[in-house]
């Protein structure tokens, strides 16, 4: 079942085009990749499907709502969450009020529960619970991004460049906290450079050129491409 | 030469000054945090505030309690009118706008109330109880001023509560950080800063009440000067920072008056001209003030 569907939008910066008749799905459970090489329009993408992007034409749907028109907060609130490149934390704020403010529209008792649960997956954090984040590691700081998106209780996740700018180590970590996200059934729409990574994680993959969609499919499959196999393993 | 006793009336003085700029820096730089806007119209608040109490007390001789009420009231609703009428559809455009526009909001603010009132300097007498003096040691001063300062120092802890621990105000603080960042974690970034002029607005209407207790004098043009001291406040404070605002009006109320009180009579009239220099001397030496951080460019 899709969960979410972008039909043929057009996403513009300025006059400078991003996004050129992209249509892609998301189903319901799965993770899912989009790879492409830098300047593709992969984080354009995301930012459309969050709603910091507004696409010129074309649709969106949310569990078959047209979103197109919501801002992003109120997508949120529809359980889309999104964990931005280069983290975008709020720096100033404790470990602890990030998180908080990933619930931030929710009205239930169960923030205090889903907060363990963060602390459980991330137990670096709860260390680190009253630290200001900007002070702590680039890892540290991506884990807190992730903790606040899913203090979200999205029902799709979407991730810009996980692995960005972070030591192996800490990318594997990374992704192994990914497989668990996976497991606790949230869908993940995973944006990457790091084609390998993806490849291992992902049900299904996009393959984005230069705004557009290129190629899809399961990722043996997209990796059996020659053209695929050259650009992103090196032949 | 200058006595114990001089000294602690001017340092008194000076605090009582200190108090109400502090207050209107707050609400300034709560809104300088999310809108990197320099919003001038918030001195019109100070005049909207002064008169709002001025009609109701004296014209209609309601209670004093129900006229401060009317005056926090009146400030708070001006100010989700600039929001909504003046501001929301400039955001994201330049900033440049947002900040000229503040300055004809100001303008219009001012003849408003220059028609409605005439521009005649009207005597503001508050409340008999705040007008009694006491003096204790030599140092005089009257209810009126202790009232400014802990009523100032209230509402200072209360504000400093409220973007500490509670959710709103926590959301305050990371939109003020990023736009951008808070809409991604589901903040209606508009209801932020809507929340941010009605409660900026009404603190500095309560502040025109006490500057007009304070001086015994409101005019049509009283807010203006109060603005751009406020102005001044935050900068010495360092700029975007709320302890930096509230610090930044208790030391420009404190040199302000003691330049007065200890230079020769000769440059009382340059008070103005002093909290100038000092803006020019902060800004050329320490751009960041007190407690300010480099801005991200």
């Amino acid at each position: 079942m899709p969960l979410l569907e972008v039909e043929r939008i057009h996403v513009y910066y300025g006059v400078i085009p991003a996004l050129m008749d992209l249509s892609l799905t998301v189903d319901e459970g799965r993770v899912v990749a989009l790879v492409g090489a830098n300047g593709a329009g992969k984080s354009t993408t995301l930012k459309a499907i969050a709603g910091v992007l507004r696409p010129r034409s074309g649709r969106i749907l949310f569990r078959d709502r047209d979103i197109t028109r919501l801002g992003a907060d109120r997508r949120v609130r529809m359980g889309i969450a999104l964990v931005p490149e280069g983290r975008q934390i709020f720096s100033t704020l404790s470990v602890r009020e990030n998180l908080l403010l990933g619930a931030y529209h929710r009205r239930d008792q169960e923030v205090k529960k889903d907060l363990e649960w963060i602390y459980s997956l991330f137990p670096i954090l709860r260390e680190r619970m009253h630290q200001v984040a900007g002070t702590m590691s680039g890892g540290e700081q991506q884990m807190l991004a992730f903790g606040r998106a899913l203090m979200a209780r999205p029902k799709l996740l979407l991730l810009d460049e996980p692995s960005l700018g972070l030591a192996p180590l800490v990318v594997r970590e990374i992704y192994q906290v990914i497989e668990r996200i996976r497991d606790a059934s949230i869908t993940i729409f995973l944006v990457e450079q790091n084609v390998n990574m993806a490849m291992h994680v992902a049900n299904y993959m996009y393959v984005m050129e230069a705004g557009r969609l290129k190629m899809e499919g399961v990722p043996q499959e997209v990796m059996r491409d020659e053209d695929i196999k050259r650009a992103y393993l090196g032949g | 030469m200058f006595t114990g006793t001089y000294v602690a009336q001017q340092l008194l003085n000076g605090v009582v000054l200190g108090s109400m700029y502090a207050l209107l820096a707050l609400g300034m730089t709560v809104v300088y945090g999310i809108l990197r806007l320099i919003n001038f119209a918030h001195g019109a608040l100070v005049t909207v505030g002064a008169f709002t109490f001025f009609g109701i007390f004296v014209a209609l001789g309601w209670p004093f309690s129900l006229a401060l009420a009317a005056a926090l009231l009146v400030g708070g609703v001006m100010g989700l009118l600039l929001d909504l009428v003046g501001y929301r559809k400039l955001r994201g455009g330049p900033e440049v706008s947002l900040l000229i526009t503040s300055l004809g909001i100001y303008i219009l603010l001012e003849n408003f109330i220059k028609l409605l009132a005439t521009p005649q300097p009207y005597a503001f007498r508050p409340p008999a109880f705040l007008t009694q003096l006491h003096n204790v040691s030599g140092v005089a001063f009257r209810t009126v001023d202790i009232f400014i300062v802990i009523v100032s120092v209230l509402i200072m802890v209360a504000f400093a509560v409220f973007v500490k621990r509670t959710k709103l105000g926590i959301a305050m603080r990371a939109t003020a950080e990023s736009v951008e960042a808070a809409q991604l974690v589901g903040i209606n970034v508009n209801h932020v800063v809507a929340v941010a002029f009605v409660l900026g607005s009404a603190v500095a209407a309560v502040t025109g009440f006490m500057w007009g207790a304070k001086y015994g004098q409101i005019a049509y043009d009283m807010g203006f000067m109060a603005g751009v001291k406020a102005f001044v406040a935050i900068v010495i404070g360092g700029i975007g920072s709320i302890p930096g605002a509230m610090i930044g009006g208790f030391v420009l109320g404190l040199v302000e008056t003691l330049a007065v009180g200890f230079l020769p009579p000769g440059f009382a009239e340059y008070r103005d001209a002093i909290v100038f220099t000092l803006l020019i001397l902060v800004l050329l030496f320490k751009p960041t003030g007190i407690m300010g951080r480099k801005e991200a460019v």
